[in-house]
C-alpha cells in the first residue's frame, strides 16, 4: 500500500510541470568579491532534480555510490579548470580555498548545493582603471548561470560597470581604484590652487594700491 | 581696463580651478561605494497601547495556550542562528524548527492568527493566507505528502517560532514560514523590522471559493505598469541585456550586497517615482501600518540612490525578473525557470531585504 501511495505521488509530481525549483538545469551562481590584492569567487552549484544523477555520477568517479573527500576535491578541481579569470587582460591562476558538498539525498531532491570558495591574486590596489573578467564554461549544455560583483569592502575600489553575455556565463567588471594618497594629493592640489589664486589676488591688489598712492 | 581684466582673469581662473577640483572629487565620490557599517538606530521603548504593545500582548496570549512541551518547541534564544533558518523550500526538503501549524488546536491557531493579524497589515495577512492556500493547491490528491518522504504541501506545513521573549524593550523575533513563505519580524521597542522576508507563490493564480486569487498579483502588475511607463531611453537603461533566472540574494545570502544596476530613480519623473514606490510598498506594506509608514519614509529619503533593473519581456503575462536596490533596500522578483528554458509566470520567488538592518541589526547592536 505504501509503495502504491508513493508511486501515485511520484506520478502526480510528474504531471505538475513546475514541481521543484531548478529541474533540468545545473544552476551555477558566482559572486565576485574584489580586494586590493585578490579576486575572490564564491561559486554555488545546484543540480536540478532531473540532472542530479548525472552530476552525482561525475563526482562519484569509482561509481560505488559514495562520494569520498578525494572525489569531492577532484570534481572541484575539474570545475576550476572550466573557469577563467582575467585581470587587466591577463589570465590569472585560480586557487581552491574551500569546498562544501551536500548529501546524496539533498542532491536527489534537487536542493543540494555544492559551494566552492576560490581566490586569485590580483593587483587591484594600484590606482587607476582595472578590468576583471570571469568566465564559466562548466557543463554549458546543462548550465544556468548567475554572475554578480559584490560591492567591494574597500572604499578605494569602486565598480564603474558590469557587462555580461546573454546567459551570464561571462561577467566583465570595470573598476577604478583611488588610493588614499591620491585622495590626499587631490585635496592638497585644491588647497594649492586656491592659495595661489589668493596670493596672486593679494599681490595684484597691493600693486594697485601702490600705483594709486604714487 | 588692464587692471580690471587681470582681476577678472584671476577670479575666472580661481572659479574654473575650484570647479575642476570639485568635479574630480565628485567623480571619485561616485566611484566609491559606501560600505561603512550604518550607525546603530535609537531604540524607543514601546507602550502597551502602541502596535508593539499589542503584538506583545497577542504573542503572550498565544504562548498562554501552549503546554510546556509546545512552549519548549516554539521558544529560541534571541541572537542564535535560528534567525537565519528559513527557506523557500517545502518540508522536509528544508527542516524548520518551531511549532507546526497543523499540530495546533483550533484555539491555538486562532491565537496564532490573531498574533499575525496584529503584527501584519490587513493586506499582509491576506497575502500570507493566500500563499498558504496556494500551497494547499499543490497537495497531492491523496492528501498530505508521500509516505516515504518527498515534499509535503498544504496550509498545515507552516511553522511558528519566537526568538527571545515578547517585550516592550528587549529585542525579540517572530518567525513564520513554510513553503514559499518566510516572515522574519524583529521587534525592538517601538521599531518593527520585517527584513529579510520571502513571499513567493505557486501557483501564482488559482481559484478559491470561485474567486481568482493571485498572492503576488499586484507585485507583478504594478511592475509591468512601471516598466511600460518609462520612455525608450529609460527602458534601455533599466532593461538588463541578459537573463536572470533566479534570486541573486535569496535564502542563505545574508549580509551580502551586489553592485546595483539598471536605472537610478533620480532619473525618473515624479509620476514614475510614485509608481516605483508603489511597487516597493507591496513588500513593505505586509507589515503593520505604523511600521510600514516609517519604513516607506526611509525608502523615500533614499529614493535618489535607488535603482530599478528589469530582465525579460515587458508585456504583462510574460516571465520577467526585476530588482529594486537602494542603500537600505533590496527587492527581487524572480519567476522560476521552466523545464527546457524560459521563465514560469505561475511559480514566483521574491526576496525583501535591508542590507543595513536585516534582523534589526542596527537596533540590536550597541
Amino acid at each position: 500500500m505504501k509503495r502504491v501511495l508513493s508511486g501515485l505521488f511520484l506520478a502526480w509530481c510528474l504531471t505538475v510541470p513546475v514541481r521543484a525549483h531548478v529541474l533540468d538545469q545545473y544552476l551555477q551562481v558566482a559572486k565576485i568579491g574584489l580586494a586590493q590584492d585578490a579576486v575572490r569567487v564564491e561559486l554555488h552549484l545546484i543540480a536540478g532534480v532531473q540532472v542530479a544523477d548525472r552530476i552525482f555520477a561525475m563526482i562519484d568517479i569509482d561509481g560505488d555510490g559514495r562520494i569520498t573527500p578525494e572525489e569531492e576535491q577532484a570534481y572541484a578541481r575539474s570545475v576550476v579548470q572550466d573557469l577563467a579569470l582575467e585581470v587587466d587582460g591577463r589570465r590569472v591562476p585560480i586557487a581552491l580555498i574551500r569546498t562544501q558538498f551536500p548529501s546524496r539525498s539533498e542532491m536527489n531532491e534537487g536542493v543540494g548545493e555544492i559551494t566552492l570558495d576560490l581566490t586569485a591574486q590580483a593587483a587591484l590596489g594600484i590606482a587607476g582603471a582595472h578590468q576583471v573578467t570571469f568566465r564559466n564554461s562548466h557543463l554549458p549544455e546543462l548550465g544556468m548561470y548567475l554572475a554578480n560583483a559584490l560591492v567591494p569592502d574597500m572604499n578605494d575600489i569602486g565598480i564603474t560597470g558590469q557587462q555580461r553575455d546573454a546567459l551570464q556565463r561571462e561577467l566583465r567588471i570595470s573598476l577604478q581604484t583611488v588610493t588614499v594618497n591620491a585622495h590626499g594629493r587631490l585635496r592638497w592640489l585644491g588647497v594649492f590652487i586656491i592659495s595661489l589664486v589668493l596670493v596672486l589676488l593679494l599681490l595684484h591688489r597691493k600693486r594697485v594700491w601702490q600705483l594709486a598712492r604714487t | 581696463m588692464i587692471r580690471r581684466t587681470i582681476t577678472m582673469g584671476l577670479c575666472l581662473f580661481a572659479l574654473v580651478s575650484t570647479a575642476w577640483v570639485l568635479r574630480l572629487t565628485a567623480q571619485q565620490q561616485t566611484q566609491k561605494i559606501n560600505t561603512t557599517p550604518a550607525p546603530p538606530l535609537r531604540v524607543e521603548p514601546a507602550k502597551d497601547s502602541d502596535v508593539t504593545g499589542k503584538t506583545v500582548a497577542a504573542a503572550k496570549a498565544f504562548l498562554a495556550t501552549l503546554d510546556d512541551a509546545a512552549r519548549s518547541k516554539v521558544n529560541f534564544a534571541f541572537g542564535t542562528d535560528q534567525k537565519s533558518k528559513w527557506s523557500n523550500l517545502p518540508e522536509p526538503m528544508y527542516k524548520r524548527n518551531g511549532l507546526r501549524w497543523g499540530d495546533l488546536s483550533a484555539a491555538q491557531r486562532e491565537a496564532g492568527l490573531k498574533l499575525l493579524a496584529t503584527a501584519l497589515s490587513k493586506q499582509g495577512l491576506q497575502k500570507v493566507k493566500e500563499i498558504m492556500e496556494g500551497d494547499e493547491v499543490l497537495k497531492p490528491p491523496s492528501g498530505g505528502g508521500p509516505a516515504g518522504g518527498g515534499p509535503r504541501f498544504g496550509r498545515d506545513e507552516y511553522y511558528l517560532s519566537f526568538l527571545g521573549s515578547p517585550s516592550l524593550v528587549d529585542p525579540w523575533m517572530i518567525q513564520f514560514g513554510g513553503h514559499h513563505l518566510a516572515i522574519n519580524l524583529t521587534i525592538v521597542g517601538k521599531s518593527n523590522v520585517m527584513t529579510p522576508s520571502l513571499p513567493a507563490a505557486q501557483p501564482a493564480s488559482f481559484k478559491l471559493n470561485g474567486e481568482t486569487v493571485r498572492p503576488l498579483g499586484r507585485e507583478n502588475d504594478k511592475a509591468f505598469d512601471l516598466i511600460n511607463s518609462l520612455d525608450a531611453s529609460q527602458q534601455k537603461q533599466a532593461i538588463l541585456p541578459y537573463q536572470v533566472s533566479n534570486l541573486v540574494l535569496g535564502p542563505g545570502e545574508d549580509g551580502k550586497t551586489i553592485q546595483p544596476e539598471g536605472i537610478k530613480a533620480s532619473a525618473l519623473n515624479a509620476a514614475r517615482k510614485e509608481k516605483l514606490l508603489d511597487v516597493v510598498y507591496q513588500w513593505v506594506g505586509i507589515l503593520n501600518d505604523t511600521a510600514a509608514t516609517a519604513r516607506m519614509s526611509e525608502i523615500k529619503n533614499n529614493l535618489a540612490e535607488t535603482w530599478f533593473a528589469w530582465s525579460g519581456p515587458t508585456t504583462n503575462g510574460s516571465g520577467a525578473y526585476y530588482r529594486i536596490q537602494g542603500p537600505t533596500l533590496l527587492i527581487e522578483y524572480a519567476p522560476q525557470p521552466l523545464r527546457g528554458g524560459g521563465l514560469d509566470t505561475s511559480h514566483i520567488h521574491t526576496i525583501y531585504r535591508d542590507p543595513t538592518n536585516d534582523y534589526g541589526a542596527r537596533l540590536v547592536k550597541r
